[in-house]
């Protein structure tokens, strides 16, 4: 069905993968220096540069991926990297919404301290007024 | 301060969330405090970014400042927290803007022990009462009542209703289980209420009109929340039921 593949491939499809396998790899090496990537993420990233580099490494993989799934080598590249990429958005809106939820109960036991702390320091007055001071 | 005329009600606390009305809460605290002497208040500072809590703590109430926004759910939760912290027999929650009458809260809080209610609501549309709503506003509240009258199991005209008083048994619920979508606290609340198997009953209650423009439902935008309203509720039937301990 495929016959419109050539056997040969590109340089083009050599070079993109290759490409954006060192980008992803320097970009998540630097975040890591600056300590702004947590590791279980820097994880995820270099390892979906490591599978980028072995498409690199071995392009005919993707070819023959494409030939098994019956489509064509650019469709299964958008499929892949948008399966990927609609993953790690879900992923990333659960672990938003559990730290809005943390959040929102670390104010709350917050503001409940304080208004506690306030009531006690009425009944003690000559308690010092910053007791975190020290 | 007088004698509380009612010694038969619980010992309440009068919930208040405010955010950024400094120019209402002094009122709304001069109010609770002239017709409603026989309750404690608190109020819950959402994260204003104007004096708000100053002048609460200033009028002498105890107040709880959150330190960051956390949208009326959130706020209103913190309150029933604090009801719960102190033991507390009942809670009412009562806007900070002026739109509830503290005239009422007495009214509210009999009913719990009157007919045996978990969570009390202050009507705007039962019988007796006159208030405008917006056609469109007065459309969609239809759609939302008749929603989560079923839901409930018991006509609730108004859901969207912030005015209303709480047992000690939902305050319990609500400090741990509260809605927190963008203006959970109204309908989404009565509906984990009435699935976590909390008794909800309504009586009239007069309210004033707001000033226009300030509300966050206003025509339109108001139908359109409505809906959202409705979706919500919706998709809270999906979920799991919350069975609190009795």
């Amino acid at each position: 069905m495929n016959e419109g593949i050539p056997k040969d491939i590109t340089l083009m499809q050599h070079l993109v993968p290759l490409a954006a396998s060192l980008l992803i790899t320097a970009v998540t090496v630097e975040l890591i220096r600056r300590r702004k990537l947590r590791e279980e993420y820097a994880m995820l990233w270099l390892g979906a540069s490591a599978v980028l580099l072995v498409f690199a490494i071995f392009p005919r993989l993707l070819w023959h991926l494409s030939r098994w799934l019956g489509v064509y080598y650019l469709t299964v590249m958008i499929l892949l990297s948008f399966s990927f990429l609609a993953l790690l958005v879900i992923h990333l809106a659960v672990v938003i919404s559990r730290l809005a939820d943390d959040q929102r109960q670390i104010a709350q036991r917050l503001a409940l301290t304080e208004q506690r702390l306030m009531e006690l320091q009425k009944q003690q007055p000559f308690a010092p007024t910053s007791p975190s001071n020290s | 301060m007088e004698q509380a005329p009612t010694s038969r009600l619980p010992r309440t606390v009068v919930i208040v969330p405010a955010y950024n009305e400094a120019l209402n809460i002094e009122q709304a605290l001069d109010d609770l405090r002239r017709r409603a002497p026989w309750a404690d208040v608190v109020v819950v500072d959402d994260g204003s970014s104007d004096a708000t809590a100053r002048i609460a703590r200033a009028a002498g109430v105890p107040t709880l400042s959150l330190a960051c926004n956390l949208g009326v759910g959130g706020a209103v939760q913190t309150g029933y927290q604090y009801a719960l912290r102190h033991g507390y027999e009942a809670a009412v929650q009562f806007d900070g803007d002026g739109q509830h009458r503290a005239s009422e809260i007495e009214h509210l809080v009999s009913g719990l022990a009157a007919q045996q209610a978990d969570l009390v609501i202050g009507s705007r549309l039962a019988e007796g009462i006159r208030f405008r709503f917006h056609p469109l506003r007065f459309i969609g509240n239809r759609l939302l009542s008749a929603l989560v009258s079923r839901i409930a199991g018991r006509r609730l005209s108004d859901p969207t209703s912030g005015f209303r008083a709480a047992s000690s048994r939902a305050v319990r619920f609500f400090a741990r289980y509260y809605p927190q979508s963008y203006l959970g606290d109204t309908a989404e609340a009565l509906v984990w209420a009435s699935r976590g198997g909390l008794k909800i009953v309504e009586v009239p209650a007069r309210m004033r009109q707001r000033k226009a423009g300030t509300s966050a439902t206003g025509s339109l935008r108001g139908f359109l929340h409505t809906l959202r309203i409705v979706l919500a509720v919706l998709v809270d039937c999906l979920e799991e039921r919350i069975r609190p301990e009795p």
